[in-house]
């Protein structure tokens, strides 16, 4: 066992980091997870979980009541900070030992962690230092050696170097993400020790980036396009180019590493001006205009260095060299100014990200421990049989859940489950007597996992192994369990069929490209919608009484100009082997592509769609309640009432269930809502089926009416022939989907003739001449308007003939007032 | 391998560029079959890129590296994928060379 403290770690304000000195090397851990060597100092809580790092750093930016970082500039003082989400208070001392703990799972290797070295800036007095040293005690460290920044970077560099420093002074020049640094270290009759030192707490390389979105792509984007209020609009939350800026933010970084090592960087993406023009932003920067847009925040570096000099009252001479640390001093404006300011020596010989911490644990592997510590302090290790593991070793979804049970009293330990190929870590969770979890999985692969349960100082107690494999057992040949179908309005009433995409027993993966037409004109901006939903189940059945696995809405005010009926949409829709269900839409006529994939293990069910849903079902009951008890059929009248009072018994259960409650009770509704609909499917079906056959026998007469015209072709005939081959065979199966497409299909037909002939304007006009009496809500001003349209024919009058046709529509009373399974359509035909 | 990956995985990147400037244009079966044969290749050495587009966001998800827009950071979903992320499959070990880049908003469903 060793007898020196041997780990060395820098606790920094942005980023943070282990090493390790084994005979006479050192080895800077990487993340086991990111497989990065640092980790940025920022603790998140979203509900239970606690992120630390990369994750937490993300949510920064959104949800500061429950994310911190840059806590270390508030060690050694009282404030606290509050978990919004909790109402917790956390000082800045817990928050770095949680940083401190989270390094500790960096540590792959044997050994003791209870001492440590752990670096302070140079600024930091007693108060800030005992607490950094209180933080390491938190974190499960026996023994804490703090070492300053500078030194540990100046011993990293005598390291490096094998140099033997025995006098003299040197700068230690600390450019960070955010912060700066300066210190004037020297070594004074063989003590190594900081003599002076300078900072800015804000002043970084994230600035530079904001240099140049600021000062060289905002100023180009607003010659380029017509933008008001670019800036607001970039940066703040509701801003509409609020997307964009994080992707400049990203753009501005590449191209200023870029600028380390090339004359120029290139910048480029797409964005949509105020006019609605779609700009290609193409840009050179040049080394110049950014090292231009960077040099008063370079100057003031040098200012500050200056204060050091002139305080201590030092030449340049003086000073050995200066040594750069921290990620911007690649820079090489950084290096050229303060080589030419100084003309000294400018030591690059340093990995700027992690010099400090391999400073830190150079001076570990030196400092004897203070005090034998006893080994291992994991007494409270759990064994195996403590917990009971149930999951599914080979599964087809794209996630799979995972259920831990324990036998005893867990309380006061954490749990963390991490997969192998670091694409996946659910942060550290309270444990529990029970814990369930749902684990994401690579497709086609074994997917290894690792449960670890962690004790209150973050020493790991507990681990186990989990594999499972996704997909590989019957990758082809899997069976599609269901008929797919696409929920399409009716034509000739208000209701909406299901229309079979993939059949029941397709095999997987399936792939089909359909053309549907849209059946209302939807206008740019306007709240109509085109709804695509995609159903699961039986396609005899209504929509409702069906699982719907996925829905696109696109409304009017996604449109980019006016969609007009009988227009086309190309829908695509795929599913693969693991059942997600991808649908695309694209309209032709706005060249828009909308799309969106639906994972199996999400609903799309919401309490306000189920309601709506369950409403629908009552106002239907209704209608057939008042005609069954006109015609005295009181049998099938109690039928109606009783499923009437089912759906109300469900509507009050849905009531008790909150909107935005995450909760399986939606899906056991669901599920009887559907059961529901297949009753109330039974309950009309005779009279249903017998309207769509009338329908059908109409419009088949309609379409024989219109192959007289001389516009009908050849293939009209034929196409009409095939339509009505199987005519007895379908309609004495009675399958109202059937049925309703072969409605469809002669009305294409009609549509298509109809649209080679002149007379189409008048035909209508005719068709609403002959319409029966009560088909209008209002018969004496219709037949105002019919003596008005018929004038309009007499005297060619086309634009008054339009104007007579829209309003006669407007009167006229929809068919499908009395038909069953009414609701707002889908704008699909 | 790993400059080799490095070279491939900078490709890839272009190539998920080319693919997401060119196929918002027009609806290209044929680019689009162009594209699914590329991909095709890189798998032949290994490289399966996928692009999370529509996909949830999680801080669960390390995969991905996010930035987050827009003023909800509840019920993420990514909105733009500036990187796909590139596993190397060997046998049964999967590796991932790149984390995705995205950019996530809230406020889904």
């Amino acid at each position: 066992m060793s007898t020196t403290i041997d780990y060395g770690i820098d606790l920094g304000t942005t980023n943070s980091a282990i090493a390790r000195y084994v005979k006479g090397e050192v080895i800077v851990f990487k993340n086991p997870i990111t497989l990065k060597e640092t980790l940025p100092s920022v603790v998140a809580f979203r509900n239970e979980r606690t992120l630390v790092g990369d994750k937490a750093r993300e949510m920064l930016q959104k949800s500061s009541n429950n994310v911190f970082g840059l806590f270390k500039r508030k060690m050694g003082t009282s404030d606290s900070y509050m978990v919004g989400d909790t109402g917790n208070m956390l000082s800045p001392i817990q928050l770095s030992s949680m940083v401190l703990k989270e390094l500790k799972n960096f540590i792959h290797s044997e050994g003791s962690t209870e001492s440590v070295v752990i670096t302070i800036p140079s600024a930091f007095d007693t108060v800030q230092s005992n607490a950094t040293k209180k933080a390491g005690y938190e974190a499960g460290f026996k023994e804490v050696v703090l070492l300053q920044e500078p030194i540990a970077a100046s011993l990293a560099y005598a390291n490096k170097s094998n140099l033997d420093i025995t006098d003299g002074k040197w700068l230690v020049y600390d450019l960070g993400g955010g912060t700066f640094d300066v210190a004037l270290t020297a070594i004074d009759d063989g003590e190594l020790k900081i003599l002076d030192h300078e900072g800015d707490n804000y002043l970084g390389g994230t600035d530079f980036d904001k240099a140049i979105i600021e000062q060289f792509i905002i100023p180009n984007l607003k010659e380029k396009g017509t933008f008001a209020n670019l800036e607001t609009e970039l940066k703040t939350a509701s801003g509409k180019y609020n997307r964009l800026f994080y992707k400049l933010m990203f753009l501005a970084e590449e191209a200023k590493k870029e600028l380390t090592n090339s004359p120029i960087a290139e910048i480029e993406f797409e964005v949509t001006d105020d006019n609605g023009t779609e700009l290609d932003i193409y840009l050179e920067l040049t080394k110049e205009t950014f090292e231009t847009l960077i040099e008063p925040s370079v100057d003031k570096t040098i200012q500050l260095i200056d204060a050091i000099i002139e305080r201590n009252e030092i030449s340049n001479e003086d000073l050995k060299c200066i040594l750069l640390i921290g990620g911007s001093t690649y820079i090489p404006l950084v290096r050229s100014r303060l080589q030419e300011k100084y003309g000294i020596e400018i030591n690059t010989s340093l990995d700027p990200t992690t010099a400090v911490v391999i400073g830190a644990a150079y001076y570990a592997g030196i400092k004897p421990k203070a005090k034998k510590t006893a080994a291992s302090t994991s007494t409270t290790a759990l064994k195996k049989g403590n917990f009971k593991f149930a999951y599914e070793r080979v599964v087809r979804e794209a996630s799979t859940m995972l259920l831990v049970m324990a036998q005893d009293d867990i309380e006061g330990f954490q749990y963390r489950i991490t997969r192998s190929d670091g694409g996946y870590d659910s942060g550290l969770l309270p444990m529990s007597k029970q814990v369930t979890a749902d684990l994401p999985l690579i497709p086609n692969a074994h997917n290894a996992f690792q449960f670890n349960i962690l004790d209150s100082k973050g020493d790991r107690v507990f681990v186990e192994e989990i594999g499972i494999t996704q997909g590989k057992f019957s990758i082809d040949g899997q069976p599609l369990p269901n008929n797919i179908c696409l929920e399409v309005d009716s034509i000739e009433s208000e209701t909406t069929f299901l229309e079979p995409v993939f059949k029941k027993n397709d095999i997987l993966p399936l792939r089909k490209v359909i053309t549907k037409q849209v059946s209302k004109t939807i206008y740019k901006d306007s709240q109509e919608e085109i709804v695509i939903k995609v159903f699961e189940g039986d396609i005899d059945s209504i929509p409702a009484a069906n699982k719907l696995i996925g829905m696109i809405s696109v409304s009017g005010s996604s449109l980019e100009r006016d969609l007009i009926k009988g227009s086309d949409i190309e829908l695509t829709l795929e599913i693969t082997e693991s059942r997600d269900l991808k649908v695309g839409a694209y309209f032709t006529l706005t060249d828009q592509e909308f799309e969106n994939t639906f994972s199996s293990s999400e609903s799309s069910i919401t309490k306000a769609v189920l309601k709506s849903e369950l409403d629908s079902f009552q106002s239907n009951l209704g209608v057939k309640l008042q005609q069954l008890e006109k015609d005295s059929k009181y049998e099938e009248a109690a039928r109606v009432v009783a499923i009437d009072e089912e759906i109300n018994e469900l509507k009050s259960e849905l009531d008790l269930i909150a909107d935005d409650q995450i909760s399986d009770d939606f899906y056991v509704l669901d599920v009887r809502k559907r059961e529901l609909g297949k009753k109330m499917q039974a309950v009309f079906n005779t009279s249903f089926l017998t309207k769509t056959i009338e329908n059908y026998y109409e419009w088949k007469e309609t379409t024989q009416f219109r192959l007289i015209d001389k516009e009908a072709t050849e293939s009209d005939q034929i196409e009409f022939a095939k339509v009505i081959e199987d005519e007895v065979k379908f309609l004495q199966e009675g399958n109202i989907t059937t049925i309703k497409m072969k409605i469809n299909h002669l009305l294409s037909i009609c549509r298509r003739i109809a649209q080679r002939t002149p007379m189409t304007h008048e035909d209508v006009m005719m068709h609403y001449m002959y319409l029966k009496n009560e088909k209008y809500m209002n018969r004496s001003k219709a037949n105002d308007l019919i003596a008005k349209g018929d004038h309009a024919i007499e005297n060619k009058n086309y634009i008054e003939l339009v104007n007579v046709i829209k309003e006669l529509s407007i009167l006229k009373d929809k068919e499908g007032n009395s038909d069953l399974f009414k609701n707002k359509g889908t704008g699909l035909k | 391998m790993q400059e080799q990956h490095n070279a491939l995985c900078n490709i890839i990147n272009q190539i998920h560029s080319l693919e997401a400037k060119l196929m918002t244009s027009e609806d290209n079966q044929t680019l689009s079959r162009r594209f699914q044969r590329i991909k095709k290749s890189f798998e032949e050495l290994k490289l399966f890129v996928h692009n999370p587009i529509g996909e949830d966001y999680s801080e669960t998800r390390l995969d991905c590296e996010a930035s987050i827009s827009g003023e909800s950071s509840e019920h993420l979903k990514i909105i733009e994928v500036i990187k796909p992320l590139i596993y190397f499959k060997n046998g049964e070990d999967n590796e991932l060379i790149q984390r995705a880049v995205v950019i996530a908003e809230g406020g889904g469903d």
